[in-house]
């Protein structure tokens, strides 16, 4: 067999294809392999014991309140296992019906709570509602991290301020616009 | 404004897992003190850096880490770090790696140093571990710069709450002046001091 160093060469570029395949089902051969060694490695490794949530009654909370007031949500945390336990209570994004997503600033008190067995603790969240905050029922969940099964939904329903200063700023709230309208279309073309 | 409304929940043990008890925590330990004997220091690494990866990306869902997300990813350390990410191939060797459960793991610690029935339970060692079997299967999701940064923040702060938690209960006030060896400690005395 003669191997042209031409790579044009009839029978010298099906090799060489031929070797390429060849070289690329090898290399694929190899990352499925070390791909499944690691899959291996994981389902090996020592379990570390976990906490899940079960919401006890209810599992939503809700308040409602002005904006540029404050509303409150109180949560009572109960260890049911035979070890001490750390929540940390954190709050998701709150969207309502017309997109409107916020960010909101909630303040848990206290920021973490370590928990002896059968100890009960309450944990409370101050959200204040930003002054141009549109009024509706802005949904979210709170969750307490690291603890991936369950969540407690929470609806926050704003109110309209009295005088009807109930108009989103800028600065605070941005809701997004629709994927093909004008002002979508702008803020692309602002983009850099 | 509604006067706050509470609600309440219950932290149980996952029914699939083995429960939180002293003997279980001190087994899951030992286990993972034995099977960093058996993998190398880029498997340990690269399985750690997963777990704050997946717990960056479970941060992110919170309104606070979304802030903090959308903070750096719009400024140069997101830019850098993502190059860096990229060229160094991190991200490609960290989603390849099972994720260790990071939070759980100090959580479990933390627990261990607060168990009454400790210096018991430790002789009755070794106590066998489970093995997180399908569970521990890779994470499909890649690993990204942004994501191991607010793991490593999310972490961070726990493992600082989890150890001011630790001392409070005997914790001194701050102003407080601590004599050691009695109140009438004299002055070293001797024709070599001055």
């Amino acid at each position: 067999m003669r191997i042209a160093n031409d790579p044009s060469g009839g029978s010298g570029g099906s090799l060489s294809d031929l070797f390429r395949l060849q070289s690329e089902f090898y290399a694929r051969l190899a990352e499925e392999t070390m791909r499944y060694l690691r899959r291996l490695q994981g389902a090996a490794a020592p379990v570390a014991p976990g906490t899940v949530l079960m919401p006890n009654g209810a599992a939503e909370l809700r308040v409602s309140g002005g904006s540029g007031a404050a509303v409150e949500l109180k949560l009572e945390v109960e260890n049911r296992q035979r070890v001490h336990s750390i929540v940390t209570p954190m709050l998701s994004t709150l969207v309502n019906a017309s997109g409107v997503t916020w960010f909101p600033a909630a303040e848990p008190t206290p920021a973490s709570v370590l928990l002896a067995p059968g100890e009960v603790a309450t944990v409370s969240l101050k959200l204040p509602v930003p002054d141009g905050l549109p009024p509706g029922a802005y949904r979210g969940a709170l969750l307490l991290l690291g603890f991936l099964e369950g969540a407690i939904n929470v609806e926050v329903t704003v109110a309209r301020r009295a005088g009807g200063r109930g108009r989103a700023s800028q600065a605070t709230v941005k809701a997004a616009p629709p994927s093909g309208s004008k002002s979508a279309r702008r803020a692309r073309q602002r983009r850099p | 404004m509604t006067p706050p409304q509470s609600g309440r929940i219950r932290l149980v043990d996952g029914v699939d897992g083995p429960g939180r008890t002293t003997a279980t925590l001190v087994a899951s330990l030992a286990a993972r003190l034995a099977v960093l004997h058996m993998v190398s220091g880029a498997e340990a690494i690269g399985s750690l850096t997963a777990g704050f990866c997946a717990l960056g990306r479970e941060v992110s869902r919170t309104a606070e880490g979304a802030r903090l997300r959308r903070a750096i990813e719009a400024g140069r350390p997101g830019l850098n770090g993502n190059a860096l990410w990229s060229t160094l191939r991190i991200g490609e060797w960290a989603s390849e790696m099972p994720a260790s459960p990071v939070l759980d793991q100090l959580r479990n610690d933390v627990a261990l140093l607060l168990a009454p029935d400790l210096e018991a339970t430790l002789e009755l060692l070794p106590i066998p571990s489970q093995i997180t079997g399908a569970a521990g299967s890779l994470d499909e999701e890649p690993s990204t710069f942004i994501d191991c940064l607010l793991g490593l923040w999310a972490f961070s702060r726990e493992l600082i709450r989890a150890v001011e938690a630790l001392a409070a209960p005997t914790l001194p006030p701050a102003e407080e002046m601590v004599t050691w060896g009695g109140a009438n400690v004299s002055e070293p005395e001797g024709s070599l001091l001055r």
